[in-house]
């Protein structure tokens, strides 16, 4: 009897694993057969390595946009301001290195560019951590704030296209492999620190109850503002990377962005109540986003009016799916507990 | 001073201000008073590029020209924000005001009571649905999407006289915006009259570089190579000369594999591409001459007392021996020499008059010109 009892009750919690596996891996599932559909429906979409090369390409800028959200959204926040801040950080470098005539053209050196554009998005994540974590200021307030702020200081900074910016400075948003490649490893580094690190448990921990995690230890508001800096980071790590794929700093730059980064982090499984998610499951969510831009791009079935209410569809199924998925893994663990 | 001495001046000081207050306030409805143009404020979009810089500081420079207090102020891409605006110009004592609407129908209201407190408003660049306004300045974006169809067609021609049939490909902007319509519709009922073009397709670039450029890479490596396409702005025709280079497939005109590449607006970059024979043409918009065109009947207008019979009847044609622009020397040239604009054409639109200004096709002959708002602003 027990042994019978241990044996089927070992069967079934398997299951379950099984089930909980699934259900937080889901977007691949997803894309997988959304893959599938586009090589029955739009084929030519993955016609030859190239195209999955300039889909991929095309998806580094936002898929360190959704990094940054994502980290936010972990941490029980999240960053308005991501788009207006690889915009301005890219601007700002961008006047400093172009010879357009109005740029400022005071330095040359490619290399001074990245520390710089490193250095503007930093700080500028940082003042957003220290002002929600220390000032207390609501996170949503805070990111609109310099959303704002930043959108138009990039247009007082300048409304013109800024060229002539040093070859070596476009290079790596410019060469569809390295960049690509930033992008494969910026998310493999934060899966990683997500997974087996204190820092990445504590974001967690942070996340799913901040009250919970400041009685065991965790300093909470240290903990968001390298959150906060992480995402300035990776902002102006993705205003580089626009910058090279487009050659020059369009003054548009960066905006518009942040609304597909939260629909690429939820499409992927990140919580947007915080504390859970994969990092994986968010370079998912964007592949997910450009393999149905591409394809409903490149079908002639679907006219050019009909693409974003498909988008919009494609994210309201997305939603209902992890819904479901919020409610299957809910009544799991419950059964689990009795 | 007597208790009672006091009270009196008091309550006398006090209704003083009072009145003057009141007068002030009914001062300041309505324009500034006499036949004169001296205050103007000016609403309208300010950021995307150096077009609507050279838009703006055109308008400036003419108002500087003229001796016009010229205020200018974004419309942040809100209409509410405009309609703010408008009122605000309307309420504190501006002669006229200059407006490029954000959105067609959204400031009407605010446009009519300006109007009806004597403070005319003139649009320039994107017209509102007001019937009220005396005059509306600017190209026909349909005019101009047909345009470039009709260069594509004849750069088609020299490019592959042998072929019998062509392939194009039409890359147009944001959706639901009018311009983009119209710039779309222009170029693809042109297109339809032909028996020997086919348009593959019609792509979002949604008036951007970057969209354009992935956008137009990855259709052309998902289907096939178009030998022509037609870009909407110039945004995305430099985004789509990036997606050719990228492909490995940016050769000039008159060499083997040229792609066509016609779109609108020609700018500080695209010009010189046009040079090189990458683009083969830009149909450009005279954007410099929008609001002084509209500034030059505007102090007409108002001069004569708010009279409309300045404007030049519907139906009629303008040229320069009508209309003189009178050249002024800014950014290192003598702006407005070359009246690229003409000739107008009287048109009614929205139930106002429109001027709809000439378009100027840019190609290898003319691309260096310094009429060219994209060489001047830099």
């Amino acid at each position: 009897m027990s042994t019978r009892n241990r044996l089927l009750g070992g069967l079934f919690d398997d299951t379950d694993d099984v089930v909980l596996t699934l259900l937080d891996n889901m977007i691949w599932p997803i894309l997988l057969i959304v893959v599938l559909g586009v090589l029955v429906f739009v084929p030519q979409t993955f016609r030859n390595l190239r195209g999955i090369q300039l889909l991929l390409w095309a998806a580094v800028p936002l898929g360190l946009l959704v990094l940054a959200e994502s980290l936010c959204l972990l941490s029980g926040n999240f960053d308005l301001s991501i788009g207006s801040i690889a915009g301005f950080s890219a601007m700002f470098t961008g006047m400093l290195l172009g010879t357009c005539p109005s740029c400022w053209g005071v330095i040359d050196s490619p290399l001074l560019g990245f520390l710089i554009i490193l250095a503007v998005g930093g700080l500028i994540g940082l003042v957003n951590g220290v002002m929600i974590a220390k000032v207390g200021l609501n996170p949503f307030l805070q990111t609109l704030a310099f959303l704002i702020i930043f959108e138009g200081a990039k247009t007082a900074l300048q409304t013109q296209p800024v060229t002539g910016l040093p070859a070596g400075y476009i290079d790596p948003g410019a060469t569809p492999n390295f960049a690509i490649g930033v992008l494969l490893v910026a998310f493999l580094v934060f899966g990683f620190v997500m997974r087996y690190t204190t820092f990445g448990q504590a974001v967690y921990a942070v996340g799913s109850d901040e009250t919970s995690a400041r009685e065991v230890g965790i300093d909470t508001e240290r903990l968001l503002i390298v959150v906060y800096t992480i995402s300035g980071l990776l902002a102006a790590i993705a205003g580089l990377m626009l910058t090279g794929f487009t050659g020059v700093v369009p003054p548009l730059i960066g905006e518009g962005l942040v609304f597909q980064a939260f629909a690429g982090a939820v499409i992927g499984g990140i919580s947007l109540f915080g504390g859970r998610g994969k990092i994986t499951g968010a370079l998912g969510g964007v592949v997910l986003i450009e393999v149905i831009q591409s394809a409903l791009d490149n079908s002639g079935a679907i006219g050019a009016t009909q693409i974003q209410m498909i988008n919009g569809i494609v994210l309201l199924v997305a939603i209902l799916l992890y819904s479901t998925q919020t409610r299957l893994r809910a009544r799991i663990l419950a059964g689990g507990a009795t | 001073m007597p208790t009672q001495d006091r009270r009196t001046f008091l309550k006398t000081a006090g209704a003083a201000s009072v009145l003057t207050g009141l007068a002030g306030c009914s001062g300041g409805l309505g324009g500034g008073g006499g036949n004169t143009l001296e205050r103007v404020g000016m609403t309208a979009y300010v950021r995307g590029g150096a077009w609507i810089t050279a838009y703006i500081e055109a308008a400036e420079f003419y108002a500087e020209d003229l001796g016009i207090e010229l205020d200018v102020r974004p419309n942040q891409q809100s209409a509410q924000k405009q309609v703010r605006d408008i009122r605000d110009f309307a309420n504190s004592g501006f002669d006229a005001i200059l407006v490029g609407v954000w959105s067609t129908g959204a400031a009407e209201s605010a446009i009519n009571q300006a109007m009806e407190q004597g403070v005319p408003v003139f649009a320039t660049n994107a017209d509102t649905s007001s019937s009220e306004i005396p005059l509306y300045v600017g190209f026909s974006n349909y005019d101009g999407g047909a345009s470039c169809a009709e260069a594509m067609l004849e750069a088609l021609e020299e490019q592959y006289p042998d072929r019998d049939t062509y392939q194009v490909l039409n890359v147009r902007g944001i959706q639901g915006n009018q311009s983009a319509n119209q710039r779309s519709q222009g170029f693809l009922d042109v297109m339809a009259e032909q028996d020997n073009v086919e348009v593959l397709q019609t792509i979002n670039g949604e008036y951007a570089r970057d969209v354009a450029q992935s956008t137009t890479q990855e259709w052309i490596n998902a289907n096939t190579t178009p030998d022509g396409i037609y870009s909407g702005n110039l945004s995305m025709g430099l985004g789509v000369v990036q997606a050719l280079r990228n492909l490995d497939m940016a050769v000039p005109k008159g060499e083997e594999g040229h792609i066509v590449l016609t779109q609108m607006d020609g700018s500080p970059e695209v010009n010189p591409l046009v040079g090189e024979g990458l683009i083969d043409a830009a149909v450009d918009q005279p954007n410099y001459f929008y609001n002084p065109i509209a500034m030059y009947y505007m102090k007409e207008y108002v001069e004569a007392g708010n009279d409309q019979s300045v404007i030049p009847e519907v139906g009629s044609e303008v040229t320069s021996d009508q209309l003189n622009i009178e050249p002024g020397q800014h950014k290192g040239v003598e702006m407005w020499s070359e009246p690229i604009w003409e000739p107008g054409i009287m048109r009614e639109q929205n139930g106002h008059p429109w001027f709809r200004t000439n378009s100027i096709v840019i190609n290898q002959d003319n691309y260096d010109q310094p009429f060219l708002w994209g060489n001047v602003w830099g």
